[in-house]
């Protein structure tokens, strides 16, 4: 029963990728002004634009040109970045890792800070913990990031001294997975590790601080919706101790809810990672896409919205596994 | 008709202004669109708003002849602020207006036609909101050269999706009431049907939406004159002041600093506008019913 949601869910993001896919290379076609005269520079002749253009398969039909560039993505190909001039599959591996790492740790910051933030204020309604998520659930969705990112850099990296400005360190462990905190633990390199964690915090924190707000909101109406079910009054006069109800009953009924919550704004968080990692200089793709972004650097802008787009799947897959396995009724209701 | 709608006017102001934080938040938009409206009497320095240059008053920490301080080539930055807001709400608007103009009407037909077009225009909307919005507005930046126009088109092209989305829920929920089904029967048509009977319906939603949206959307606007992509200097987009200011940090805290606290208020008041008019909307949807 659960293979079978499995596979019905794997096999909707299908069509959605499909066409995805489909409206970013649309996208890339109606660009103004010739993306083979922008590589090639206002003093080619007209017979190397020719050369280009039948070598880049720009002269064929839109739908021919669509299948292969297909094709080519199916390979792992996105074609030459007019920027780096490398392969954009390699800036992607190289960058790849880094993104993978910030916004697995900003969202594992979000639910640290959201959870117990929103089951405490559930808990005590009105009490002071409340008022106070209820100001920072506000200011978290309604601060630039970007402003926030700067304040940061400039209270903890040039006041206080705290923590490192930009980057992710200079301490390098040997590269397995490219996640610094993974591969440093991995090779038992301490020092690494420490540098790393160092250089992640700032960045991290910012980029969590708008999910953290959601998932308190959350967190907290689901837990308030829980408050008078029956089954709470029956756990409490048994004499069960009130964090165990709150915790171990409560919480598994109310998390539902916040894991919907993270798969929605997971996609704002790979969203203001363009902005988080342009202010940290963070080597990521999302500062190589906005790099992209300014230099009109087609391929490498066409390659990291897919590659964001397959990542917002995937996450929103896993949720809905998830969700699967916590509520059994998600499993067995009918599309 | 006419004064019992007055009367349930009076009440939903009532309930609203119980909400202090909904007071609050109306107050800052209120606030936002009298500098807009009156910048030119309001700012101390209007022609400061455009590309002038004092070098000799260059980096002026705030005081009391500049309460926001200077920025790198002498301007007031609080009049600079003052005329932004135009901007951000300029544009707040013309991308809601455009994306509700788009989205609304699709998402009518989509949930009342139905049958292949209906499925067409939802898988249209799926794919867009298939990835984020950011992002894809980004990705629409980088088509056109950076301006006010790119960065309302990048961001109307990302938002049309979450309306149709909105409006085709909501005529599903309705397709089924008696009035409906009365206007069909008297023979009516489908146009007047979706736009006379069913959309008035769906509108307090999209009402409470827009207001929402009007912050977000002025946040991402922010974010794209930031990177580069949207309003250029000298023209005084709180993103771009931000943007410019920072090369002078650390020094001239103020450069970035109060830029972006006129981000925050704005953004604020009209969230908090939003969730106190969802609070007094909903309870009216009901009783309308």
């Amino acid at each position: 029963m659960f293979r079978d949601y499995l596979a019905r869910r794997v096999l909707m993001m299908v069509p959605t990728l499909l066409g995805l896919s489909l409206l970013i290379f649309l996208l890339s076609r109606v660009m103004p002004g010739d993306p083979i005269l922008l590589a090639l520079g206002p003093e080619a002749r007209p017979e190397q634009v020719e050369q280009l253009r039948r070598e880049m398969g720009l002269d064929r039909p839109l739908h021919v040109q669509y299948l292969r560039y297909l094709q080519g993505v199916l390979r792992g190909d996105f074609g030459r970045s007019l920027r780096t001039h490398r392969p954009v599959a390699q800036d992607l591996r190289d960058f790849l890792p880094a993104t993978v790492e910030l916004t697995s740790v900003a969202m594992l910051f979000a639910i640290l800070i959201g959870v117990p933030l929103g089951v405490t204020a559930a808990v005590r309604r009105d009490g002071m913990v409340d008022h106070l998520s209820r100001w920072v659930a506000l200011s978290g969705v309604a601060m630039p990031q970007f402003w926030l990112a700067i304040l940061l850099q400039l209270v903890f990296g040039y006041y206080l001294r705290q923590l490192p400005l930009i980057g992710r360190g200079s301490i390098v462990p040997a590269r397995i997975t490219g996640l610094y905190l993974v591969d440093s633990l991995v090779t038992g390199d301490l020092a690494a590790f420490w540098n790393s964690l160092r250089h992640l915090v700032l960045p991290a924190f910012t980029l969590s601080l708008a999910t953290a707000a959601q998932i308190m909101r959350m967190t907290r109406a689901g837990m308030v919706g829980q408050m008078r079910r029956d089954y709470v009054l029956a756990a409490r006069s048994y004499g069960l101790p009130y964090n165990l109800v709150v915790y171990r009953y409560m919480l598994k009924n109310a998390i539902t809810s916040t894991l919907t919550i993270i798969g929605l704004t997971y996609g704002f968080l790979l969203g203001n990672c363009f902005v988080v990692e342009t202010v940290f200089a963070w080597p990521g793709i999302a500062a190589y896409g906005a790099h992209a972004v300014i230099y009109k650097d087609f391929n490498a802008v066409v390659a990291v919205t897919l590659v964001v787009g397959v990542a917002y799947a995937i996450v929103n897959l896993a949720i809905d596994v998830l969700y699967g396995f916590l509520d059994p009724r998600v499993r067995y209701a009918p599309e | 008709m006419n004064s019992l709608n007055a009367e349930s006017w009076r009440r939903a102001w009532y309930r609203f202004r119980r909400n202090r934080l909904s007071v609050f938040g109306l107050g800052l938009v209120l606030l936002v669109l009298l500098a807009a409206i009156f910048a030119p009497y309001l700012a101390p320095y209007p022609e400061d708003a455009g590309s002038v240059v004092k070098f000799a008053q260059a980096h002026r920490p705030p005081c009391g002849r500049f309460w926001f301080g200077t920025d790198e080539v002498g301007r007031d930055i609080l009049s600079r602020v003052i005329f932004g807001s135009r901007i951000s709400l300029a544009l707040g608007v013309l991308v809601l207006t455009i994306a509700a103009g788009v989205g609304v009407p699709l998402g009518l037909i989509a949930g009342y036609w139905g049958g292949t077009a209906g499925a067409v225009i939802m898988r249209v909307t799926d794919t867009f909101l298939a990835i984020p919005p950011l992002v894809l507005a980004l990705a629409v930046s980088a088509v056109l050269p950076p301006s006010f126009v790119t960065t309302m088109v990048a961001i109307a092209f990302a938002w049309w999706p979450w309306y149709a989305r909105l409006v085709h829920g909501e005529v599903l929920s309705v397709r089924e009431e008696q009035y409906v089904q009365a206007a069909e029967t008297v023979g009516a048509s489908r146009w007047r049907v979706a736009f006379v009977e069913i959309m008035p319906n769906c509108l307090a939603p999209v009402i409470v939406k827009l207001t929402l949206d009007m912050g977000f959307v002025i946040l991402m606007g922010a974010v794209l004159s930031f990177l580069g992509l949207g309003v250029q200097p000298p023209k005084p987009a709180w993103g771009t002041m931000i943007a410019e200011g920072r090369v002078y940090l650390p020094a001239n805290w103020w450069g970035v600093t109060l830029p972006g606290l006129a981000i925050f208020v704005t953004v604020m008041g009209f969230n908090l506008l939003g969730d106190g008019l969802r609070d007094v909307l909903d309870v009216e949807v009901e009783r309308w019913n």
